[in-house]
């Protein structure tokens, strides 16, 4: 091995295609392995599979770390049901481990193409956050690598604060190497869905209301017209089902090349919304789907951001509080469709009271909204500076791992314990976001 | 009954992903390597996801006096093989003399020591497979690396004699030719995007056994770019550089 390891130049691109960098990498094979050194001046961010939308996972001065291969499990204790594994496992390798024993992930974000470090770093939420808040609540444990060579063990008790710090800390406190956490038991590979429809977002809060014997729940809708009507869609794993399923292991399409800028049309994407509400004509439909359908529909078709067209989209996510949250998202969607960018896809969720130890978690009790545009660059970025007044007036706040845009003062308004997590920073890491929203405070 | 394979040189990326896949559909193996403890790490991940037993067995490529020693070992804990995989490897971008000795004592020489000794246990047993990683790079030698190539074209080229005395004992002998693999061994020179995972390779291997193949390019494209390359006059190869 030479003493210096290969730093190469590779241009990266977070899942949502912008903004792309070309950026150096560096490979840190074990979990065992010592930290490169840095070059003077040098930062470092660990890189899992970059899924998320943001500069969050990206380190244009520095260079990223990949772990191609801390993807082994340590340990599962069957009676405990916990598991421990290095960092770079992915929640699809975890899924074809568990589900055949009859376990499941404590919670699990809508892609099962993500390591268990980006999880944590992102403090990932999912489907049933309202009942079991977000992936950080369940992890009991984990190993930091920082870059003074010392390797900390942290859980709630022992090191609380750095592991704070370390849930959704954006991979900057140091390099998560491995992390323990508990799993939930699955009674079948199956569950039983009911998709509600409701006609518009006062509609939806009365159908909402009901989610009380529901353990999975998102909302789908419709943001090119008002009064904004949609599909809600719960689901509750079957309790007894015929097993024997086997995990399909390779997506049913590819997108192979960006689709066409006039794809994205304004009257396109409309047609693309009613579309989806035509197949939902019944008021209320129930289904079986096997989980992967459930959770994971897009990883049936790989690629599928590449729809977007070469410049990619842009999500904006934000969350608010429960008396402000439905008027937030109409004004949100309302601004979109006056300046004549509507969005492509808005998908609703309930946040629970449940908060996780993160000082710089997401979540907070009350509603999340994400909404997609086709990035038109300056327009998009204009109209999302425009959500930016709406969402600071509702007290809420905006996602980092969605966001490559974020000002430091929606940062700061978002997150009040951010001075609390600088102290936490590692001195060798950074990103393109925290340098943006940080700047230069120590 | 289960079938085994004995792994050597385990803890190389290719042969822990392969180990990953025999031990899913249940084989038992014997996983030899070097670092201890990095060989423990591969082997609690095994078997975890496996059913089958997975032993560890201590060895170093560059001790070939202690082979007899160690395929008994393997022997003893198995009772017979169906597989065998050799992963050993030494690469040196631009090498000294020592580090080009190196190459050629593990890439070479050693391999095709152990490989003789297994052969003769696979011919008693009058079956078995018997998988070496060899590479591309012995097909047709770059300017870049050519004294990596020259080990594995010796090495290959040993195979070859070897598949044909053993065949007739019921013997398979697999050549693997991976391409540019993100391992750690080749990690001092970047990646292409023609590099691909050393899952994809595992997988291969797998394939390539099962159908019982006699030498494998990986990925199979690789096949075509080299009979092409290994057709083209020294003239043309000269000015290509490739």
């Amino acid at each position: 091995m030479p003493a210096q390891p290969l730093r190469q130049t590779e241009l990266v691109r977070p899942w949502n295609g912008w903004p792309a960098v070309s950026q150096k990498t560096l490979r840190v094979w074990r979990s065992t392995d010592p930290l490169p050194e840095p070059l003077s001046g040098e930062t470092f961010l660990p890189f899992g599979l970059g899924r998320s939308l943001s500069d969050v996972c990206l380190n244009a001065d520095g260079a990223l770390l990949r772990t191609p291969a801390m993807d082994r499990l340590l340990a599962f204790d069957e009676t405990r049901g916990s598991i421990r594994c290095e960092a770079g496992v992915t929640i699809w390798q975890l899924l074809e481990f568990l589900t055949p024993r009859g376990w499941f992930l404590p919670t699990t974000p809508g892609t099962s193409q993500v390591t268990v470090g980006g999880a944590i770093a992102n403090d990932v939420h999912g489907k049933d956050h309202h009942r079991n808040g977000s992936f950080g609540c369940h992890v009991t444990r984990l190993e930091l690598l920082r870059s003074d060579g010392q390797r900390i063990e942290c859980s709630p008790d022992t090191e609380g604060e750095l592991f704070r710090a370390t849930i959704g800390g954006l991979g900057l406190t140091g390099l998560i190497t491995w992390a323990e956490f508990r799993l939930k038991r699955m009674p079948s590979p199956w569950l039983d869905v009911e998709c509600v429809r409701f006609g518009s977002l006062e509609d939806w809060r009365r159908v909402a209301q009901e989610d009380d014997a529901w353990e999975y729940t998102v909302a789908w809708l419709d943001g090119t017209r008002a009064p904004f009507p949609g599909i809600h869609i719960r689901g509750n794993f079957a309790a007894s089902a015929p097993t024997g399923y086997r995990m399909r292991r390779d997506a049913a399409v590819t997108v192979p090349c960006y689709a066409p800028g006039w794809l994205l049309r304004p009257s396109f994407i409309g047609a693309f919304n009613r579309l989806i509400l035509l197949r939902h004509s019944a008021a209320v439909k129930k289904s079986r789907q096997d989980f992967q359908s459930f959770f994971y529909p897009l990883d049936r078709i790989e690629n599928w951001s590449r729809l977007y067209g070469r410049r990619g989209y842009l999500q904006y996510q934000f969350a608010a509080p429960h008396e402000h949250a439905l008027g937030l998202l109409q004004r949100v969607l309302e601004t979109a469709i006056a300046s004549r960018q509507p969005a492509f896809l808005v998908v609703l969720k309930t946040l629970g009271p449940a908060t996780s130890a993160g000082l710089l978690s997401f979540p907070l009790p009350g509603l999340t909204a994400a909404i997609d545009f086709p990035n038109l660059s300056k327009p998009t970025l204009d109209l999302f500076n425009r959500f930016d007044e709406l969402v600071r007036a509702a007290k809420g706040r905006l996602y980092p791992a969605k966001d490559p845009r974020m000002s430091a003062a929606m940062f700061r308004d978002g997150y009040p314990s951010w001075r609390d997590f600088a102290r936490h920073v590692d001195p060798a890491f950074s990103s393109g976001f925290w340098r943006r929203v940080a700047g230069n405070t120590p | 009954m289960s079938n085994k394979a004995v792994i050597f040189g385990a803890t190389s990326l290719i042969a822990e992903h392969t180990a990953r896949l025999l031990a899913t559909e249940g084989w038992e193996l014997v996983l030899v390597g070097r670092n201890r403890q990095a060989l423990q790490a591969v082997a609690s991940h095994l078997r975890l996801t496996g059913s089958a037993p997975v032993h560890e067995l201590h060895g170093d490529a560059s001790d070939m006096d202690s082979f007899p020693r160690l395929v008994d070992s393997a022997r003893l804990l198995l009772g017979r093989f169906d597989l065998a995989l050799i992963a050993w490897g030494s690469f040196y971008s631009s090498p000294d003399a020592r580090q080009i000795q190196e190459m050629e004592r593990i890439n070479h020489v050693a391999i095709v020591a152990l490989a003789e000794r297994l052969g003769q246990v696979f011919a008693q047993q009058r079956s078995g497979t018997l998988a070496v990683l060899s590479s591309v790079a012995g097909d047709v030698l770059r300017a870049d690396n050519y004294s990596y190539g020259s080990t594995k074209a010796a090495l290959t080229a040993d195979l070859q004699g070897l598949r044909q005395t053993l065949a007739p004992c019921g013997v398979r002998v697999l050549t693997i030719k991976p391409g540019r693999v993100e391992t750690p061994m080749t990690a001092c020179i970047p990646c292409s995007r023609f590099t691909v995972e050393p899952a994809a390779i595992a997988a291969g291997i797998c394939r390539a056994i099962r159908r019982k193949k006699s030498v494998v390019y990986l990925p199979g494209y690789l096949c075509v770019v080299f009979f092409v390359l290994r057709s083209l006059p020294e003239w043309l190869l000269k000015r290509l550089r490739f």
